[in-house]
């Protein structure tokens, strides 16, 4: 069980005077049961890439392997909603697709779809909506009377209800507040610890890459460049600087401090941070 | 300092359920940058609409520049306002950047050789100059929230609300956007509202608004308001990183500040570090 990427191209209108090649030549292995981040810059493919995951976009050259399937170039993937039931892509801003009069029917939409029962899909709307921090009094409530958030929220809880294995979200806390998006980081975690869920996530937040995820994917201009876990990732200054990443406010004190020749360990947690400049200060 | 905007005992709900202001006092000063931060659903939304008239309070007064609001003056008042929206689609009206640039200046009768001028110093300025041909729709969200952006500087207007005006943005288009309009902020005598989330963008502002739950918890100086944490934690909002740390390393007996900017953390750390 695995999701690859073998010579993964894709070109947008091919043949067309819009041809765009947004994915080059893409190989990657991406772990299963772990929270990964695909970074990079606007335009650099990050979600052309994860729209393959679940074959809303098909390659135009190479092969996409999800667990035993295989997507290739030039065949009309069957079936796809076996795949659909494994893979759940959560779109930028799903809140735009809410479309049901009531918060229930929204979240029941998706399951019921996949041929679910109508009493199972709304048992997995109850649990789906606790999931994501919401209590069962909205399920009868309208969706477009939500706030923003808790709109991302119900839509999240929509692909929850499904219950994937593998969940794709692109920038998921995009336009929330900080403890809003916190919270929301928080359920995919516990999403992934307490549910074995696999995370894949497009996201721009570095603070979010450096608490809450595994490894860390570099797409720039079509092209996979940099792949690693999470500590190895942000050791690569050059790199950061190479994207324009700004870093998490501690990884940007750290290399303040080292280059003015402070020692500090590798670990990039607060305490750690304290407890070395305590040293360092005091030597 | 004069205050150009003010609200008096606003009361707004959007239904009975849900009272977005209840009875809110606050004030803008001219010529400042004021952040307005609070968690979603706190009414800052509220406020920039009213502001702009574009929703009516249920009771208390909103002034603008001297102006009193009521419905025959609504229109000046918008005149003198250029707003961002969070999401720009419910602001496009050309169809291709150019005209959008161009709408809001034939609306203040720019003639032709200017507004152009001004549509390309704009768009070259928030790094659109190359896709004035483009259509507006047809853009990713960060690239439309920097046209949103260009049509309201080209305008100049008296006061500039932004209503989270960058969250779509990656950190450095954020970062390029923030300091371009901190840099016409300080040019010209205008005055900045910042609807935001970016605690590092309130600390470099001139003065900060918290929201809560439809009313001002706490306002002031972002040095000050800023340290105030255990009331930020209390409405899920955070304290920047600077404080945090110089805090820390206080507690463990080192001779810092509480300093909200990173930089200052930094400098005061390798002041000490020397004279050891």
């Amino acid at each position: 069980m695995s999701v690859k990427f073998k010579n993964v191209g894709h070109i947008y209108s091919p043949d067309s005077p819009f041809e765009y090649v947004a994915l080059h030549d893409v190989n990657l292995e991406l772990p299963l049961h772990k929270m990964v981040a695909i970074v990079g810059n606007t335009g650099s493919g990050k979600s052309t890439l994860v729209q393959h995951l679940n074959a809303l976009l098909k390659p135009t050259s190479g092969e996409v392997h999800i667990n035993d399937r295989i997507i290739v170039a030039d065949e009309k993937p069957r079936n796809l909603k076996s795949l659909r039931k494994v893979v759940g892509l959560v779109f930028q801003f799903p809140e735009y697709q809410l479309f049901e009069e009531t918060i229930l029917r929204d979240i029941a939409f998706g399951p019921k779809n996949f041929g679910i029962s109508e009493e199972e899909a709304e048992a997995r709307a109850r649990m789906a909506i606790k999931q994501v921090g919401l209590d069962e009094s909205y399920l009868m409530r309208s969706p477009f009377d939500l706030s923003g958030g808790q709109k991302r929220r119900v839509a999240i809880a929509g692909i929850l209800a499904m219950d994937p294995e593998i969940i794709v979200l692109d920038e998921p806390t995009a336009g929330l507040d900080p403890q809003g998006a916190k919270q929301m980081m928080q359920l995919f975690a516990d999403l992934k610890n307490k549910h074995n869920k696999t995370i894949y996530i497009v996201t721009h937040d570095m603070e979010h890459v450096l608490n809450y995820c595994d490894e860390v994917v570099v797409m720039k201009d079509g092209r996979m460049i940099h792949q690693s876990n999470v500590e190895d990732f942000f050791a690569e200054g050059e790199l950061l600087n190479d994207l324009h990443i700004a870093p998490p406010a501690i990884i940007k004190v750290k290399q303040m401090l080292k280059e003015r020749g402070f020692k500090l360990s590798k670990a990039n947690d607060f305490d750690t941070l304290v407890k070395d400049i305590v040293k360092e200060v005091r030597k | 300092m004069t205050k150009i905007i003010e609200l008096q005992d606003v009361v707004f709900s959007y239904d009975e359920n849900t009272p977005a202001l209840r009875g809110t006092n606050l004030y803008i000063n001219k010529g400042e940058y004021t952040t307005i931060i609070g968690h979603n659903g706190s009414g800052k939304s509220t406020v920039a609409k009213l502001i702009m008239g574009l929703l009516e309070a249920e009771y208390g007064k909103i002034l603008v520049d001297g102006l009193e609001m009521n419905i025959d003056n609504v229109y000046e008042i918008r005149s003198k306002i250029g707003i961002v929206f969070q999401n720009p689609d419910n602001q496009f009206i050309g169809s291709t950047v150019r005209d959008d640039i161009a709408f809001g200046l034939e609306n203040h009768q720019i003639p032709q050789q200017d507004m152009d001028d001004l549509i390309n110093t704009y768009a070259s300025k928030v790094g659109m100059i190359n896709y004035l041909d483009h259509e507006p729709t047809k853009l990713s969200g960060g690239q439309k929230q920097r046209v949103a952006i260009a049509g309201v500087l080209a305008m100049h207007p008296d006061i500039i609300i932004l209503d989270e005006a960058t969250s779509m943005l990656d950190p450095l288009g954020r970062e390029e956007i923030n300091s371009l309009v901190h840099e016409i902020h300080e040019k010209n005598d205008m005055t900045i509202i910042s609807i935001t989330h970016d605690i590092e963008e309130v600390a470099m502002s001139d003065r900060v608004i918290v929201l809560d739950k439809g009313k001002v918890r706490m306002e002031g100086k972002p040095e000050d308001v800023l340290k105030r944490e255990s009331e930020l934690v209390s409405m899920n909002l955070d304290v920047p990183f600077g404080y945090k740390l110089s805090k820390a390393l206080k507690a463990q007996g080192i001779a810092v500040h509480e300093d909200i900017l990173i930089e200052e953390v930094v400098n005061e750390l390798c002041q000490l570090n020397s004279k050891m």
